[in-house]
Order: C-alpha cells, then sequence, then structure tokens
C-alpha cells in the first residue's frame, strides 16, 4: 500500500489476488471501503438535455462573440510588444549609466545639467540622472534640497519620494525631506504631485505637505530661496526641522534634553558664523545652548 | 469538396453534438468546481461560440473545441470566486431497522465526507468523482482530461488517501 497508485488501482480491481489479499486483511480497508461506499450515495444534479438545447438556440439567437477575428490581431502584436518591451528593458539595464552627484554636511554645490540647467544642491543633498537619457526625458531624482534654473525646452521632471514635480522652462526649489515635501516657484510654471493631489504653481507661489495631508498653497515673497544667499529661514515650523537644518549647514551635533520639539519657529539664520546663527535661532524660544565639544553642542530649557 | 462532408452548421448535426456533449461538460465543470449554475452558463457559452464559429470547425474536432472552450472559460470565471460545493445525498431509507443514533452518525459521517470531498485539490476531485460518481472508466477520464492513465490512478489514490485523512481527525 506503498505505492502511489495503489488505491486507485484498487478501486479499478487492478490488483494481483496477493496485493488484494493483503490489503484485505489490513485494517486501512473496511475505513477505505466505507468511504467509497459513502460516495456511492450521493447524487447529482439533473442535466436536462431537452431544455438546455431549447435554451441554447434561444440563447445563440442573441449570442455575439465579442470581437473574436480581433482577439488574434492584437495577440499577435502583444507577442511582438511583449518582445520589444523585454529587449528594450534589456538595452535599458545594460546600458544605464546612472551618475549622481551628492553634497555633504555644510557643502552646497552647483550643477551644470547636459540641457544646460542649472541645479545648486543644498547640504547632505543627491540629485541621480541617466546621463545617456537625460536630454531626451529630463527626468531626474532629488534627495534633499535644490534649486533649479531649468532651460527651456521639453517638460522637466524631478523625482522624490515624497512626490514629483514637473516643470517647463522655470525656476524653482524643492524641498524633500523625510516625509515632507515643499516646492517653490519663483519664476515661469511648475506641476507638483503627490500621490492622488496635483497642483501648478505659477511664479510667485508655494506648496507645501508634511506626510499624509494634502498640498497646501501659500505665497512666495523672495525671489530667490534664502539659503543660496547664505541664510536658512522658517515660517511657522516644528523647531525639530530647525535643529536639522542647523545640523546640515554646520556640520554638527545638537543633542536635545528636555526640549518641546513641536514649538513652532519663525525667523533665519546664517551659514557662516555657528554662534550667531545658534543665538538666533535658540534665544528667543528661551533654549539654553551649550558646547560639549567643537562639534556637539547641547539644548536645555532656561 | 466531398459531398457528404458534415457540417456543424446543420441544426441536426448540431443538436447531435449538444445531446452528446453538454450533459458530460457539465458535469465534468460541476466535479471541478461544484457549481451546477455556473457549470451550465460555461456549457450554453461554449455552445453558444461553437454555433458562431461553425463554418471554420469540422465535425470531427468540435469534441475537443468544445472542451478546449469549457476549460478556458471556467478558468476565468472561477479566479473570481471559489465556491462551495454541495452534493444531494440520496434519499434515506423509508423502512430501516436501524437505530436513530446509527443514522444520525451516518448523516454526521454523510457531511464530513461532503466537506472533505470539498476541500480535495481540484485535480483529484474532477478524477475522483468522474470515476466514482460518473463511473467512467480512467483511460475515459484521462482521455477527457489530456493526463496518462497512471496520473488518474495516482490522483485517485491521494484523493482517497486525503479523504481518510481528514475523516480521521474529524473524529478525534
Amino acid at each position: 500500500m506503498n505505492e502511489d497508485d495503489f488505491l486507485g488501482r484498487w478501486l479499478a480491481d487492478d490488483l494481483s489476488s496477493e496485493e488484494k489479499d493483503m490489503f484485505e486483511d489490513s485494517d486501512d480497508y473496511l475505513a477505505y471501503k466505507d468511504i467509497v461506499k459513502a460516495v456511492d450515495r450521493f447524487d447529482r444534479p439533473v442535466f436536462d438535455i431537452d431544455k438546455g438545447l431549447k435554451n441554447q438556440k434561444e440563447f445563440n439567437k442573441t449570442y455575439k462573440e465579442p470581437n473574436a477575428p480581433k482577439v488574434i490581431k492584437l495577440r499577435t502584436w502583444l507577442y511582438s510588444a511583449a518582445a520589444v518591451v523585454v529587449v528594450l528593458f534589456g538595452l535599458r539595464v545594460m546600458f544605464f549609466d546612472a551618475s549622481e552627484i551628492s553634497t555633504d554636511m555644510a557643502q552646497t554645490r552647483i550643477i551644470n545639467l547636459p540641457d544646460n540647467s542649472i541645479v545648486t544642491l543644498n547640504a547632505d543633498s543627491a540629485i541621480t540622472y541617466d546621463k545617456d537619457t537625460f536630454e531626451e526625458d529630463r527626468v531626474l531624482t532629488l534627495k534633499g534640497e535644490a534649486f533649479f534654473d531649468v532651460a527651456k525646452g521639453s517638460k522637466f521632471t524631478v523625482q522624490t519620494k515624497n512626490g514629483n514635480i514637473a516643470v517647463l522652462g522655470t525656476e524653482f526649489d524643492v524641498y524633500a525631506r523625510d516625509k515632507k515635501l515643499e516646492v517653490h516657484c519663483f519664476e515661469g510654471k511648475v506641476q507638483v504631485t503627490k500621490d492622488k493631489s496635483v497642483v501648478v504653481l505659477t511664479a510667485g507661489k508655494g506648496t507645501k505637505s508634511s506626510g499624509q495631508e494634502s498640498l497646501l498653497l501659500f505665497d512666495v515673497t523672495r525671489l530667490k530661496p534664502d539659503w543660496l544667499n547664505g541664510t536658512s529661514s522658517f515660517d511657522q515650523v516644528p523647531i525639530s526641522e530647525v535643529i536639522q537644518e542647523l545640523q546640515r549647514q554646520y556640520n554638527v551635533k545638537i543633542n536635545t534634553q528636555d526640549i518641546d520639539l513641536n514649538r513652532l519657529f519663525t525667523g533665519f539664520f546664517g551659514h557662516d558664523d555657528l554662534k550667531k546663527a545658534l543665538k538666533t535661532s535658540f534665544e528667543p524660544m528661551n533654549i539654553r545652548y551649550t558646547f560639549k565639544n567643537k562639534k556637539t553642542i547641547e539644548l536645555q530649557n532656561k | 469538396m466531398p459531398e457528404k462532408e458534415i457540417s456543424v452548421c446543420e441544426e441536426k448535426v448540431y443538436e447531435q453534438l449538444y445531446r452528446e456533449h453538454a450533459e458530460k461538460i457539465c458535469y465534468y465543470l460541476y466535479y471541478k468546481y461544484g457549481d451546477m449554475e455556473k457549470a451550465q452558463d460555461i456549457v450554453q457559452d461554449s455552445f453558444a461560440k461553437l454555433w458562431v464559429n461553425c463554418s471554420n470547425i469540422i465535425f470531427g474536432a468540435a469534441k475537443s473545441f468544445l472542451y478546449k472552450i469549457a476549460k478556458n472559460a471556467s478558468i476565468n470565471a472561477v479566479l473570481h470566486q471559489k465556491t462551495v460545493l454541495k452534493y444531494q445525498s440520496i434519499e434515506q431509507k423509508t423502512y430501516t431497522n436501524e437505530s436513530p443514533e446509527f443514522q444520525m452518525e451516518e448523516n454526521e459521517f454523510m457531511e464530513k465526507l461532503n466537506n472533505a470531498i470539498s476541500e480535495l485539490r481540484e485535480g483529484q476531485r474532477e478524477v475522483f468523482l468522474l470515476n466514482r460518481i460518473e463511473k467512467k472508466t480512467y483511460r475515459e477520464i484521462a482521455e477527457m482530461l489530456d493526463i496518462s492513465v497512471k496520473a488518474v490512478e495516482k490522483r485517485m489514490h491521494l484523493a482517497l488517501v486525503s479523504l481518510r485523512t481528514k475523516l480521521k481527525t474529524s473524529n478525534l
């Protein structure tokens, strides 16, 4: 009874007499016999052929096959399309020539893209694009913050993990860190897409979203982002963001003790004098800062 | 063109095909999926397709055309919902000298068996029921499903083993 077809042969009465005798002596025999007997008691629903045929004829009169000849054409076409896609994808993987440009802490960098657009990267940021196809599709990926002066031409797309920005020749600033996305448009027109919401910004407009909420619109009063001129400014943002920006711009470590990181801050700090920056940021918030060493600062409530 | 070529478009030929195959295909689909209504719908669809394409299909190929359409259609239909099998049990004997307790145990056993069958793998269930209820030989089933007789034997074996195991564990 160890073979995997034994019971199959038993039911077909295809066992040798020895096999049969042995099986009928075993404990399993009765159990299997019971099952088979019970299955024989099951009935099946009735299929009425005459009625079915009558219905079938009625059905055939109105039946229309959904575009039968087209299906065949489409299939052949689909196969070739699939083959082309596979080949193209393979070529793309083989020849994809990604180029990544990044900045460290306390560093900004100006990059001239192949299409003559200019990107200014803020500290601790990076852009990635495909050298071979960039001139055609003008798509790049951004981590962090950067200012774009886009040359006139076809659509220019900035992909970030928090949403995509598409433009036609313009100047704009994108901030995409953690969950937050903020776009300032300084010239021309920008389209911002986040999940399902789409916002079109004209010059002097900005939009932001921190995480789940949809994109909020606001006015931009400046002509260039402040960080290009060596300052970071904030309008009603949690103090935690200010601390992060300080860390990025000065490459320092800031330890917060009992500070409420959700308190809102409005103001700015410069990028050239750390002491001044700490003073302008924390004095008005009633926070004391002490240097543990050159690169580590500790904050405490006064 | 030979004069006596049989055309599927001829009503008599079509009717003959229906009488010969509709019921079998319907039960095959029923054993496979356990839903009589759906099985009937698929049969109707398959025969309608045969009718629409009658001029392109030679008589000898009609059977395999029908089975092929039925199999394809059933795959599409079943992906959407898996139905629970229901098998009607034969009427209880009116005169019996069996005790009520025994009868109750019997009914319970039948119900468990019913469940166990509905939990069989599709391939095992169709083979097992085609053989046990439809009384088809292994060779007929093998031809119908386009598999070897050996494969049918194995599926029968596995189906029985799996029923036995399920009934055993549910008795504990």
